[in-house]
């Protein structure tokens, strides 16, 4: 059997916020599952392996992001394998990247419009715990940390990720886009290691095994919920 | 993002107490202070100003001797930044007074602050004022407030975001900048952006003592009017991967990096930390022996020896010969304890890490270790609210083990290590992960910020007292310190 690969694009760029977690949480996965997997790191200064099973998309700064949607656009293997239809994670810098437009360092720029959704400048940063309910069979809750300055307007008739109970999100009450295999999200965390079902979507979306977290990776889940319902309930 | 200015002072967990009588004090004397302004631009006589300005230095200093003091008694620390905001609002150019009067050494970066400045000013053959921690121009003014009024030199370590700010009002000889890496991501700026801001300072500063083998700084240090190029034998690099000047990605050959795109390079170093842990430069081989633990405190040592040696004018050897037998006040930093109410009073050393590159930086320490691992996590504002870095910290690196968790995010702590291949222990607090791991042998404990303060607390319930003895790995007989923390 040959190994999943899990790519984690461009590192170097969009590897800011900790979501390469998400990649090392879906080896977890599959090594729980006795499937051999690899976890690559897919650097900007080289071509994005085609042959991919599921992507890995972060979170960057200004600079970088505007970088990584050039080289992107230029590589062409993100919209092949999205054309194909395997699945694709999407954080923060990533989501709006994947969109039709974004904003960073003052102006607006080309996505590689992957996702239906145009981001612009936000008036405040966003920053702090996320608590969303999931338009997607995961589960009561979504839950992350969120750190952006963007907001992100849906296309009409696109499907969020979650509605947003606690904290911002897109902006507008919602968080993050579904669109076939790509998921699109603000939340960090990093998000897979918060959202155990959320990688069994991806999983089950590649055509590999999932048989479920790790009684830590259950814990860690219910924990981080708990703690914001809690926060919530003594303010 | 939270503003700078409401950026929690590193106070040790002391809250500060609503508006109490130091505040009352100090509204009087503002209301003072507002008419002599006019008088000042009215270009009255000096010599009265002076007085009132020496006046107004001893009121500051009387009061926030007496706040630190409050605070030491009601168990709420050392109080320097508590003592620095009361001093600050009665003189409010406690800073620039002080650049006046004294030279000025400033340490800053993400990670090795602290410790670099406890070095310096260890290593300074004058008497010196200094702060440990509370790094914002509070913690400053209090230090300065409280410090020997007769000394000559400050050495500061200043928080990054600060140091525009600071270098504006002390005019520093040497400014040291270690490394910048991520840190805090909820509130502090991005690396880039915090990198620009330091290199606002470029104008107030002589010199910049600076780590040549980091991108981020150089591109940022290449703006001082002369630089001191330090290399350590290893550096924190992955947030510097993509070129700090021009965004396109830098590569390493040979050991050393440069950008293809814009030919940023990296400088050729003055000091160098060599294959054999000692300090390499004009003046030959020089010996670090005295440095706390691990090869990047041979960096911060050498980054101080050469502070020093530029502010006093001296070569570099002279003052790193005083290294071996300094006392060093590491607040806890790289200490081991013997925790005499527990049986056989076992042995702990305390090492501080909070980000990924502090993690990388101990994993050599860590891997040597024999005996229990206790981890701890917590996510106060202190710390950053969200301590997802730990996803990016290379805990792969350690041989699988069993590591005790603790803190306010142990549940995400546990999971990190279970995924790098670890076995994560549970415990219900601090001392009872300390109890657990000293049945494999003498226990490592690593702790983020406020969690180290809570490590310090709970080995102080266990009666710990510093420990001298640790044999070989773990060169504790180096580190002098002064009596258990409270």
């Amino acid at each position: 059997m040959n190994p999943a690969r899990i790519v984690v694009v461009y590192p170097d760029l969009l590897g800011t916020y900790a979501d390469r977690g998400n990649a090392l949480m879906l080896a977890h996965a599959l090594r729980r599952a006795h499937h051999p997997v690899e976890v690559v790191d897919a650097r900007a200064d080289g071509p994005l392996p085609r042959d991919g099973a599921i992507y890995i998309v972060g979170g960057g700064e200004d600079a970088p992001q505007v970088l990584a949607a050039r080289r992107l656009a230029l590589d062409g293997a993100l919209s092949e394998v999205v054309s194909a239809g395997r699945p694709v994670l999407a954080v923060c810098a990533g989501l709006q990247l994947l969109g039709r437009s974004f904003v960073a360092a003052g102006r607006e720029h080309e996505g590689l419009g992957l996702l239906p959704v145009r981001s612009v400048g936000g008036g405040q940063r966003a920053v702090g715990d996320v608590l969303s309910s999931p338009t997607l069979p995961l589960g009561a809750y979504l839950s992350g940390f969120e750190n952006h300055w963007g907001r992100t307007e849906l296309e009409e008739g696109a499907q969020p990720l979650g509605r947003v109970l606690v904290g911002v999100g897109n902006g507008g009450g919602v968080d993050g886009v579904v669109c076939g295999s790509i998921i699109g999200t603000y939340l960090h965390g990093p998000v897979l290691a918060r959202n155990p079902a959320l990688a069994g979507w991806l999983l089950t979306r590649a055509g590999l095994p999932w048989v479920g977290p790790s009684a830590r990776w259950a814990a860690l889940q219910r924990a981080r919920v708990g703690a914001i319902i809690d926060y919530r309930s003594s303010e | 993002m939270v503003p700078p200015q409401q950026r929690p002072l590193h106070s040790q967990g002391a809250g500060f107490p609503p508006a109490g009588s130091f505040y009352v004090v100090a509204t009087t004397v503002l209301a003072a202070r507002g008419g002599e302004q006019s008088e000042e631009c009215d270009g009255s006589s000096s010599t009265s100003l002076d007085l009132v300005e020496r006046l107004r230095g001893r009121l500051a200093s009387a009061v926030a001797q007496g706040v630190a003091l409050g605070a030491r008694l009601s168990g709420r620390g050392a109080g320097t930044a508590l003592s620095g905001r009361a001093a600050l609002a009665i003189e409010p150019h406690i800073l620039e007074q002080a650049g006046r009067r004294l030279t000025t050494l400033l340490v800053t970066g993400t990670n090795g602050k602290s410790t670099t400045t406890a070095l310096a000013a260890a290593l300074a053959s004058e008497p010196t004022v200094s702060n440990r921690g509370a790094n914002l121009p509070f913690g400053i003014a209090g230090a300065l407030a409280r410090g020997d009024p007769h000394a000559r030199l400050g050495v500061f370590e200043v928080d990054e975001a600060y140091v525009p700010a600071v270098a504006a009002a002390l005019k520093p000889a040497v400014l040291v900048w270690l490394n910048l890496s991520r840190d805090q991501l909820d509130r502090a700026l991005e690396v880039r952006r915090l990198a620009q801001r330091i290199a606002e300072s470029a104008p107030h500063v002589d010199v910049v003592v600076a780590n040549a083998a980091d991108p981020v700084v150089v591109a940022g240090a290449l703006h001082f009017r002369r630089q001191l190029w330090v290399r350590p034998r290893e550096t924190w690099t992955r947030d510097a991967s993509a070129c700090p000047r021009c965004g396109e990605a830098i590569d390493v050959e040979g050991g050393s990096w440069r950008c293809g795109a814009c030919g940023l390079a990296e400088p050729p170093a003055s000091w160098w930390i060599g294959d054999d842990g000692e300090a390499h430069g004009p003046e030959g081989r020089v010996s670090l022996r005295g440095a706390p633990p691990g090869s990047f405190n041979a960096f911060n040592a050498l980054c101080a020896g050469v502070a020093v040696a530029t502010v006093e004018g001296r070569s570099v050897s002279s003052v790193l010969a005083r290294l071996e037998g300094a006392r060093l006040d590491l607040e806890g930093r790289f200490s081991t304890w013997r925790l005499t109410r527990l049986r056989g009073a076992p042995r702990v050393s305390t090492v501080l890490a909070k980000n990924p590159a502090g993690v990388d930086a101990l994993v050599e320490l860590l891997e040597a270790w024999r005996g229990g691992m206790v981890a701890v996590l917590n996510d106060r504002v202190a710390d950053g609210r969200d301590p997802s870095w730990i996803w990016d910290a290379p805990w792969e690196r350690l041989q699988p083990r069993s590591i005790v968790v603790g803190g306010t995010r142990a549940a995400d702590l546990a999971l990190r290590l279970e995924v790098a291949g670890h076995e994560p222990v549970d415990a219900r607090s601090i001392g009872e992960a300390v109890e657990l791991a000293s049945a494999h042998g003498p226990v490592i404990v690593v702790a983020n910020y406020t969690a180290f303060w809570d490590v310090q607390r709970s080995l102080a319930r266990l009666g710990a007292v510093i420990d001298r003895t640790a044999p070989g790995s773990w060169p504790t007989e180096r580190v002098a310190l002064g009596a258990t923390r409270r």
